[in-house]
């Protein structure tokens, strides 16, 4: 009978349903950019409608010895765990950092499992100068590549932007 | 010999699916697992006893002042801690109103301790942020050391638990291995 | 790591208190108390604990902590 098979296809692929969800949660992923605080880097043209979509890897991507300088990351907020925000790590754990507005103090010693995350536009830009760093336990995902707009694909992450030379000696 | 290849593939398949389906209840819905050391007592023994975990709560969502929550440790996310909500954010709270009462303090020793500075040091609870404590204040890393903790990593709410030194059935009615109820433990006064 | 908490000053507390107070007058503020514990080992894996009391007075869904001293009567233990 047809809709006996019918039923069997549709119980096998749901089967299937929680392995993708698993691989989306803890191996890799896309995720859509919105909002200017990563520009030039993300959604560099101002004008275009188009939010830049980047590949996600997300496998050990909470352990800190895989996060480092320069890499983009996407996290949960820590004011606010229903958003995520992408930046870019600025210091790892145990580096300094020299901090600006509005942190209170001037030189920030980054704890164990912390990173210290900045936007590359500066000045619009929600990050550790107002919330401090960040456990590796908030983060999602490392930003890989950007897939869409295909006009996009060349577009190179790892150049550093942003504040530069924030790293000082430890006080 | 192809055949075999096609069994191990179907059971591999088969197992794939298994796992990920438990990996995702776990995440999402429902976890049962063990907790140790002695920052919960008295609510969780030091060892053996196991927890119901409600996944539900994931992300400090509807959580509340006196729950007991299970949350990824700030300082390392390999780990994950049983505390009690005792701030939310907004509130106005004492860091440490327990300091001076070490109970393997010497009486002489109370005098010395500056109890103003104990009930004056107040902080406000940051937005997005709980204040954590173990029920167990003499032994517990929580909150006073690494400061508030980002409802982001809470991962559920414990609702019950089991103790597994208890014996299956103790004679009353759905008490089985000690289980038990764990409730909210902020009550109202009078 | 949370940003930095800043240890909130005498004078916002008492601003905290006035807040209360005005609320407490209107009737829309609870007492609420949550018990936790101090223990100690007394032998491996036997514990003694005593209860410690925190009250809190909640007022339009903010807690101010009102614990003190006598909460717990720590000198006449």
């Amino acid at each position: 009978m047809p809709s006996q098979k019918a039923f069997r296809y549709s119980l096998i692929t749901l089967t299937w349903i929680p392995v993708i969800m698993t691989i989306n949660d803890n191996v890799c992923h896309v995720a859509k950019i919105e909002g200017s605080s990563m520009r030039p880097t993300l959604n560099a043209n101002e004008r275009s409608i188009s939010s830049d979509w980047v590949f996600l890897w997300k496998f050990n991507c909470k352990k800190a010895f895989n996060l480092n300088r320069d890499d983009i990351i996407l996290f949960k907020s820590p004011m606010d765990p229903n958003k995520v925000y992408c930046k870019r790590i600025k210091g790892i754990q145990y580096d300094s950092v020299k901090t600006r507005h509005p942190y209170p103090r001037s030189v920030v010693n980054i704890p164990r499992n912390h990173v210290w995350v900045e936007g590359d536009n500066v000045f619009h830009s929600v990050d550790s100068n107002n919330f401090g760093s960040l456990s590796t336990g908030l983060v999602v995902g490392k930003a890989i590549k950007v897939i869409w707009p295909p006009s996009r694909w060349g577009a190179d992450l790892q150049l550093s932007t942003g504040r530069q030379n924030i790293l000082t000696t430890r006080e | 010999m192809n055949s075999t290849i096609q069994a191990w593939l179907k059971t591999g398949s088969y197992a794939v699916r298994a796992v990920c389906f438990v990996h995702i209840i776990h995440t999402y819905v429902y976890e049962f697992t063990e907790t140790r050391g002695e920052s919960m007592l008295p609510t969780l023994a030091a060892s053996n006893d196991y927890v119901h975990a409600f996944k539900k709560y994931k992300d400090g969502k509807n959580c509340k002042m006196g729950d007991c929550i299970v949350a990824v440790k700030p300082s390392d996310p390999d780990h994950r801690v049983c505390k009690r909500i005792t701030g939310m954010p907004g509130d106005v709270i004492l860091v440490d109103p327990s300091m001076g009462t070490q109970l393997d303090r010497l009486p002489s020793d109370v005098d010395e301790i500056d109890e103003d500075e104990n009930f004056n040091t107040y902080i406000k609870v940051p937005k997005g942020h709980v204040w954590v404590t173990g029920d167990n204040l003499s032994h517990s890393l929580d909150s006073r050391t690494y400061n508030s903790l980002p409802m982001g990593l809470i991962r559920g709410k414990i609702v019950a638990a089991n103790d597994f030194n208890q014996p299956f059935w103790s004679g009353s009615k759905g008490n089985f291995w000690g289980f038990r109820k764990i409730g909210n433990s902020f009550v109202n006064e009078d | 790591m949370a940003p930095p908490t800043p240890i909130l000053t005498s004078e916002q507390v008492s601003r905290e208190r006035e807040r209360v107070q005005i609320l407490k007058e209107k009737n829309k503020c609870e007492l609420k108390s949550l018990t936790q514990h101090l223990c100690h080992a007394e032998a491996p894996g036997e514990y003694i604990c005593v209860p410690f009391k925190r009250v809190f007075e909640k007022c339009l869904g903010h807690a101010l902590e009102v614990t003190d001293a006598d909460t717990n009567d720590i000198q006449g233990s």
